[in-house]
């Protein structure tokens, strides 16, 4: 009996690898120009994507993952070509991962995507679709592209970045710098706020970093979307007690810089590094403006 | 309303840095004991010919390259001595390196610990090379001596791959060091397989990774030949000191200050909370020997 169950088990392991109707092997094609699958699909999971992606994979599942498809393109005497198509349940989480590689904005592939020497990045719907060849060629940067292409166009659904990042107010914003994020270390990207959970950031929590240009240089600002007032209300109470030592809307920092924060509602914002104390206030305005 | 300036880094103060302080040199020999001073030395070794045109690494100039850091770091008048001042003819030596694909230690680096190895002695059965694994491999199980040796990275949890994090594989399960991104990874240097044990710590600066992007969090757009070698008795120090050139080379790439994210946290709760060592800039005596030229620090 045990040695049935196993092997029923086994089977179910395996079959959850095979073609599916719509899975993820559907988007992609049984050859690329030279360039043929090397091994049966690899598929890894919350509980194994460590073995996959060592140490990476926290990143995954710090906004929800469901797995991802791994294949192998190879061709004799050329670079091989990883493809690896993350299911991350919903568009707002594949969203986010992308926002967590881009450099620059790119309208190339999907609802957005990266293009770097030997990678094409880019998200849709769900999925967060990474091609990337062993070393470049200009026959492999080509290929990685009609891949990036093909894949694309097989997936047939869309999906919507999350709302709050529309809350950031455009003008000086650069394009590109956007970061949707629901776990804390990530507040940190371009401006060091602290080492620890200052805002209480959990899981639930929908936030978004954003980097201006002025002529004084960049300053950004963080938005977080809580799911209750009472928590924003301990973000910002906690937030300012413990940098400040005292619950306000404004404090200076490094001399010529300023920081301004502002909370209602559920949503709280934050500006760091303006250029001036008007600059700051402005900014804050202009977020809770339309609340 | 009080203008205040706000503190960026509140650290861990409340440590158990008294408690552990000190035992984790015990097992090493007399000579390297010396730091009266509570100051680390590290030695940042550079050569522009390392990395060759086509991307390999020179062995006979990284061998070099080590020769005359330990040299310089044991303060001893020839190789021999300094390597028999790091190792002893009897111990087992597990030499853990770093074999992620995108970047690995160079072969010809762990081959030439190795030579040294087994020149002042030490039988080549009772030396390992080993990246994965370890906890299990016989060399390592007996190993009275460990050498550590990776190349830096940018990493997507931890902040920056180093050689404190190289001996995340001395644990059973490395995913239980990743909360808090990886802020207590100085934990298992005291591991029994570990504590005491860590003889020479190089961190392999030829073409480090300053940029993370991608599933594999690698890109060689962000990675640059800086030909160098830290080495050091501390990994903490050597650590931190690896830190400030990739912090300097983002600034110099981004045009902007641009924090390691997430923050390398681990490297100062190393100092401030496990005493393995000190991140701490001042209280480190950087020695430069070779070419330094955009050397970032």
């Amino acid at each position: 009996m045990k040695i049935n169950l196993c092997v029923i088990f086994s089977l179910l392991v395996i079959m959850q690898g095979f073609t599916s109707e719509n899975g993820p092997d559907t988007f992609l094609p049984p050859r690329a120009g030279d360039w043929k699958p090397a091994d049966p699909d690899r598929y890894f999971y919350p509980e194994n994507l460590f073995d996959y992606i060592n140490g990476g994979a926290e990143l995954y599942l710090s906004y929800g993952f469901r797995e991802v498809l791994s294949r192998r393109y190879e061709c004799p005497g050329k670079p091989f070509i990883q493809v690896e198509i993350f299911d991350m349940i919903e568009p707002a989480n594949a969203y986010g991962i992308y926002t967590q590689t881009r450099e620059e904005e790119g309208n190339q592939y999907g609802q957005g995507s990266q293009i770097l020497p030997g990678a094409v990045l880019f998200w849709k719907g769900p999925y967060y679709v990474s091609v990337i060849s062993e070393y470049e060629t200009s026959e492999s940067e080509e290929m990685i592209r009609w891949l990036a292409g093909y894949i694309d166009s097989h997936i047939s659904v869309s999906g919507a970045a999350p709302d709050i990042v529309s809350a950031l107010p455009p003008k000086g914003l650069v394009e590109g710098s956007v970061v949707y994020f629901r776990h804390y270390i990530w507040a940190n990207r371009y401006y060091y706020i602290a080492d620890g959970n200052i805002f209480g950031i959990e899981n639930d929590t929908h936030c978004c970093l954003g980097r201006y240009t002025s002529p004084r240089g960049s300053y950004y600002v963080l938005l977080m979307d809580f799911p209750s007032g009472e928590r924003a209300e301990a973000a910002w109470r906690g937030y300012w007690e413990e940098k400040a030592g005292e619950p306000s809307p404004l404090t200076e920092q490094e001399g010529d810089r300023w920081h301004a924060g502002h909370r209602q509602g559920t949503r709280m914002a934050m500006v760091f590094r303006a250029p001036d104390r008007e600059t700051a206030m402005e900014m804050v305005r202009e977020i809770f403006s339309s609340e | 309303m009080v203008a205040k300036p706000i503190s960026r880094r509140k650290l861990l103060k409340d440590s158990a840095k008294a408690a552990v302080a000190g035992a984790l040199f015990m097992n090493w020999p007399a000579g390297l004991m010396g730091n009266e001073n509570n100051r680390s030395k590290v030695v940042l070794i550079r050569n522009h010919r390392v990395v060759k045109e086509n991307g390999e690494t020179d062995g006979e100039i990284i061998n070099r390259m080590l020769d005359e850091a330990v040299v310089e770091l044991t303060g001893r008048p020839t190789v021999r001595d300094a390597w028999l001042q790091i190792l002893r003819p009897d111990d087992v030596l597990g030499i853990k390196t770093n074999v992620w694909a995108r970047l690995r230690t160079p072969v010809e680096l762990e081959q030439g610990i190795r030579r040294h190895a087994m020149d002042i002695g030490i039988r080549e059965e009772d030396i390992g090379i080993l990246d994965r694994g370890v906890i299990n491999d016989p060399v390592f199980k007996r190993a009275t001596a460990l050498i550590n040796v990776r190349p830096m990275r940018t990493h997507a949890w931890s902040g920056v791959g180093t050689l404190i994090k190289n001996y995340i594989m001395f644990t059973r399960r490395p995913s239980d060091m990743h909360p808090d991104s990886c802020a207590d990874l100085a934990s298992v240097w005291f591991y029994p397989q570990v504590k005491g044990k860590t003889r020479l710590n190089i961190l392999v600066m030829l073409t480090p990774l300053f940029h993370g992007v991608g599933p594999h969090h690698f890109n060689r757009k962000y990675t640059w030949n800086y030909g160098g070698l830290l080495v050091g008795f501390d990994p903490v120090a050597v650590d931190a000191t690896g830190v400030r050139i990739i912090q300097a080379k983002r600034r110099e790439y981004f045009g902007e200050e641009r924090p390691i994210n997430p923050p390398p946290k681990h490297i100062m709760v190393a100092d401030t909370k496990f005493g393995l060592g000190t991140a701490d800039p001042a209280r480190i005596d950087l020695v430069r020997l070779g070419y330094q030229e955009n050397a970032l620090i």
